[in-house]
């Protein structure tokens, strides 16, 4: 989600003087939030991260200004038809093939909205542009640039990057520069670069724009811009949502020619799009006592053309929007517009059946009479480490879910039991009174190739019981005890699993399977966590118990 | 000296041994049968066989005479009061029907007359020379020492509060693995496999295994649903990598993909994992509410209807305001805003209606709507705590002591 910095002053230069509450109102018709105010900055979340047009001050407004009334309906651009010209050369075909320009005069930049070019022009790199990956752009000075401009291959290029001050090659770019060692890896060391007729470079593009014609300052009146990438329709809309920001900064919007050789281009194209709705299904979609001649009148809000063709209507925007799929888009413009504080809620009357799953329903059994044992639950994490589950535990490793990128080794597995957690637990309260009787009842991964997700969660049942004096017998009533009320047979057998003490632990056998264990741990493992008293234990699978 | 109860009992009942003999007097019967009709038969049958009033024959009880010793009626002369001799005692103390315990009793119970004792106890009950004792009087204010009963944990007892809450409302329990294949995760959700959201550092990945498998129809429908709405090329591979579950709308996609009935109302509470450091304010793992309803009319006023009445009934919510948002996979969007009486205004959750896009590649064709709800702050207020590590607790003296209020 695109946060981005307006000010308070642009805003109501554009519109009127109103209070940040009045502001807040309004944002919400852009699907924005005002996240904080710091002086003249509003910090604004901005929810859509597939409406790049609404990611500057320049776009909130020319939706807001339909809310306050001053404008309705698709906003007009004119484009000055031009002989400006950028040849694009073939040897571009394998590294970055296409690129989309614009060119706008006229611009009296201030800081204010010097910041919002290039906060705008941040935002769609990160989130449309994927990282600078599928469409990065650039913003020059114009009048520094002489034509045609041709886009090429770089081969034996120097040129000095912004932020520099001498010239460098597209190699010590990647080596050194901040940018380079950030986005070279894009372009797998190949490069592409703008250049006018005088050989001056502008950009080489995803990565760094040059310091001479790539600067932009509150002095330049008249700017250049073009985006790059691999997939011509997708270049279109930060170009439009670009260019028509500015012209909404007053600037005058002139084409260039894109020559691709074979082809010719010319770009920015602002195109009208449609889509054909029922005005009566988005009416009963959002479930609204409205007439269709007020859904016309909602949609011009949101800067849509509206025209009636027999019982549907043709909804017309401009092509700086690409999030419209299908009705469901204009239904939610609709309801926006409207407000979703207006709309009077209603509870479905579908009267189901609720219930929780028959799995959990159990576990509460088993719950209960644990905590009649006097057992404490507990709740622990289900990410872990393999000191935990095996070296700690006295057991060798076996395959279970690894984290590829942990945050910290401490959290880089998935636990296959709930043994070392509990024994985990038991260690940190060494010094609360005793006795000390816990269970859990939680979630473990088990490998499992025949499963779709290659694992499979299980539910089980762990509890430790520790004391000056504890020993198996003890443990084992409970256990049998356990059984007897959950009406479940169980048979125990001779184990040799090295966390316990040898003849003093056993598997839990229910119709012919092991379905647990239960022991002494053996003090080794007890040194491992460093817990100084006898620990009796048992562990079970919960489905198997159902 | 008194009469044990199993001595009252062959009073009343007469001798186990000599039922047994008169009911094979007229017939041998089986030991099956005798076992059925005599009360303590293994008594019966040893001291039938000891007296000789018996025989035993291919499984059958064979009779031979009735019983000529006098324990009966030494028996009813003690009950009585009669005197009897002490080898007859002897021979009734060795077969449990009289005790000479009340006399050590009172022996004991004799001890304590006219003193002032600490505690009541069972000679002094049973002899009833309790009324010729004294008790001390008690601090009536000393405890004795601490003890803790077997308790719930309080987060699982705030999450257990909130299902009964759901399941009150119709809803249905709806589950997932923790493991989770991307696909469910995004690619069913309508997530392009190039959107940030996918990216690296805000989800986990798994190192191994790494790979997991998609029904082929499921997986060519959501296929042309990318390529067609977010026009790339959509990856097969991408989509079958795996991961811990970054959030709970996984499990509800999987359920519209399997058995989910229209209508229908289901709900989940998903374990969700995101990479983030374990501090006071963050969690590695977190708990979800997440809910869907399908019904062929359903629209955006009832979604609001349905997290109007969530927020009320689950947070306590005084006010509600809600707020246009957006989810790739749901459209329209809503984000939920609960004026809670002590924490303010909270973000409570985001929800919307499902995209077509999301909901027709997996076989269902009427709207659905869905949440996703963060319990983790309300469950803090619940539990009174400021760290959140505490809905994880480790310090059982906390666990202990933690009020079930």
């Amino acid at each position: 989600m695109p946060t981005i910095d307006i000010s308070k002053k642009d805003f109501e230069k554009k519109t009127k003087k109103m209070s940040i509450q009045e502001i807040e109102e309004l944002l919400i018709f852009t699907k924005s939030e005002v996240d904080g105010v710091e002086k003249d900055t509003i910090k604004v979340d901005q929810k859509d991260t597939n409406r790049p047009d609404l990611w500057s001050i320049e776009g909130l407004l020319r939706e807001i200004k339909g809310h306050l009334g001053m404008e309705k309906g698709i906003p007009k651009y004119k484009i000055h038809d031009s002989n400006y010209k950028v040849i694009v050369d073939k040897s571009v075909k394998k590294i970055r093939p296409f690129t989309v320009c614009a060119v706008v005069k006229g611009l009296e930049f201030n800081e204010k909205s010097l910041e919002q070019l290039i906060q705008l022009q941040e935002k769609i790199h990160m989130t449309y542009g994927r990282k600078r990956k599928m469409a990065a752009m650039g913003v020059y000075d114009f009048d520094k640039i002489e034509w045609p401009i041709h886009y090429k291959k770089a081969e034996n290029i120097r040129f000095v990057p912004l932020g520099m001050d001498k010239e460098m090659t597209p190699k010590e770019i990647e080596k050194y520069h901040p940018k380079g060692k950030e986005y070279s890896h894009i372009n797998n060391g190949e490069y592409t670069v703008f250049v006018d007729s005088k050989e001056n470079v502008l950009s080489m593009p995803p990565i760094i724009n040059s310091a001479y014609t790539g600067e932009v300052t509150t002095k330049t009146k008249n700017v250049f811009i073009e985006v790059s990438g691999f997939d011509l329709e997708y270049l279109m809309i930060p170009l439009n949502v670009l260019s028509t920001a500015l012209a909404e900064r007053g600037g005058k919007l002139y084409s260039v020619e894109i020559d691709y050789q074979k082809n010719k281009i010319k770009t920015p194209k602002l195109e009208e799009k449609s889509i054909e709705v029922d005005a009566k299904k988005i009416i009963d979609f959002i479930g609204l006592d409205i007439k269709e001649k007020d859904v016309e009148k909602l949609l011009n809000k949101m800067r849509y053309d509206v025209e009636k063709k027999k019982d549907k209507l043709i909804v017309k925007y401009l092509n700086y929007r690409n999030d419209i799929l299908n009705w469901r888009d204009i239904a939610e413009d609709v309801a926006i517009a409207y407000g979703y504080n207006k709309i009077k809620p209603e509870v479905p009357e579908i009267s189901t059946i609720g219930g929780n799953s028959e799995l959990f329903e159990f576990t509460e059994k088993l719950k209960e009479i644990m905590i009649g044992f006097g057992f404490q639950e507990t709740m622990t994490f289900n990410l872990t480490n393999k000191e935990n589950l095996f070296r700690k535990m006295n057991i060798n490793e076996k395959r279970i879910c690894e984290i590829e990128n942990p945050i910290s080794i401490n959290w880089s597995c998935l636990r296959n039991w709930l043994l070392p957690s509990s024994l985990e637990f038991l260690k940190k309260n060494k010094h609360v009174q005793f006795p000390q009787k816990v269970f859990e009842i939680g979630q473990i991964l088990e490998i499992d190739e025949k499963s779709d997700t290659g694992c499979v969660n299980k539910e089980k049942i762990s509890a430790c019981w520790t004391d000056s004096r504890v020993n198996y017998s003890e443990m084992l009533s409970i256990l049998d005890k356990l059984f007897s009320l959950i009406g479940k047979k169980y048979k125990i057998k001779q184990s040799s699993n090295q966390t316990f003490i040898e003849n003093r632990r056993a598997e839990i056998i229910v119709d012919n399977k092991k379905i647990g264990f239960i022991g002494e741990v053996h003090p080794k493992v007890l040194n491992n966590w460093k817990i100084e008293k006898p620990v009796v234990a048992f562990e079970l699978d919960v489905e198997k118990l159902l | 000296m008194i009469i044990t109860e199993e001595g009252k009992k062959y009073i009343e009942n007469g001798l186990p041994e000599e039922n047994l003999a008169e009911l094979a007097e007229n017939n041998p019967i089986t030991i099956q049968e005798a076992k059925n009709k005599i009360e303590n038969f293994s008594i019966a049958l040893s001291w039938a066989k000891k007296k000789n009033l018996i025989d035993i024959d291919k499984g059958k009880i064979i009779f031979k005479k009735h019983d000529d010793s006098n324990d009966l009626d030494l028996l009813k002369k003690i009950e009585k009061g009669e005197d009897v001799s002490e080898d007859d005692v002897e021979k009734l103390l060795k077969r449990k029907l009289v005790s000479i315990q009340t006399d050590n009793l009172e022996k004991k119970a004799k001890k304590y007359i006219g003193k002032n004792i600490d505690f009541l106890n069972e000679e002094l009950i049973k002899t009833g020379l309790w009324e010729r004792v004294k008790l001390k009087p008690f601090n009536i204010e000393t405890k004795g020492k601490e003890i803790f009963p077997g308790k719930r944990q309080p987060y699982q007892d705030f999450l257990k509060d909130l299902r009964d809450k759901l399941v009150k409302l119709g809803f249905q329990e709806m589950s997932g693995p923790n493991i989770e294949l991307e696909f469910w995760n995004f690619d069913a959700l309508f997530q392009p496999q190039n959107h940030p959201a996918r990216d690296w550092t805000d989800t986990y990945k798994l190192k191994y295994p790494t790979k997991g498998f998609i029904d082929k129809n499921i997986m060519k429908n959501v296929k042309g649903s990318h390529e067609k709405g977010w026009k790339y090329k959509w990856s097969p591979e991408k989509a079958m990598k795996l991961m811990p579950r970054a959030h709970g709308t996984a499990i509800s996609a999987r359920k519209l993909s399997t058995d989910a009935e229209i209508p229908g109302k289901y709900f989940a509470i998903a374990r969700c994992f995101r990479p983030d450091v374990l501090d006071a304010t963050h969690l590695i793992e977190f708990n979800q509410i997440e809910g869907i309803v399908l019904d062929k009319n359903i629209t955006l006023k009832n979604l609001l209807g349905v997290l109007e009445m969530f927020a009320k009934e689950i947070a306590g919510a005084e006010e509600i305001r809600f707020y246009p948002d957006y989810y790739p996979f749901t459209e329209p969007s809503v984000q939920i805003s609960a004026k809670h009486p002590k924490l303010g205004w909270v973000e409570f959750g985001g929800a919307g209606i499902f995209r077509e896009e999301v909901t027709k590649p997996l076989g269902i064709d009427v709207p659905v709507i869905a949440w996703g709800i963060g319990v983790d702050r309300l469950a803090m207020f619940k539990m009174g705590i400021k760290d959140i590590r505490y809905l994880f607790s480790d310090d059982l003296k906390w666990l202990r002591e933690k009020s079930v209020i």
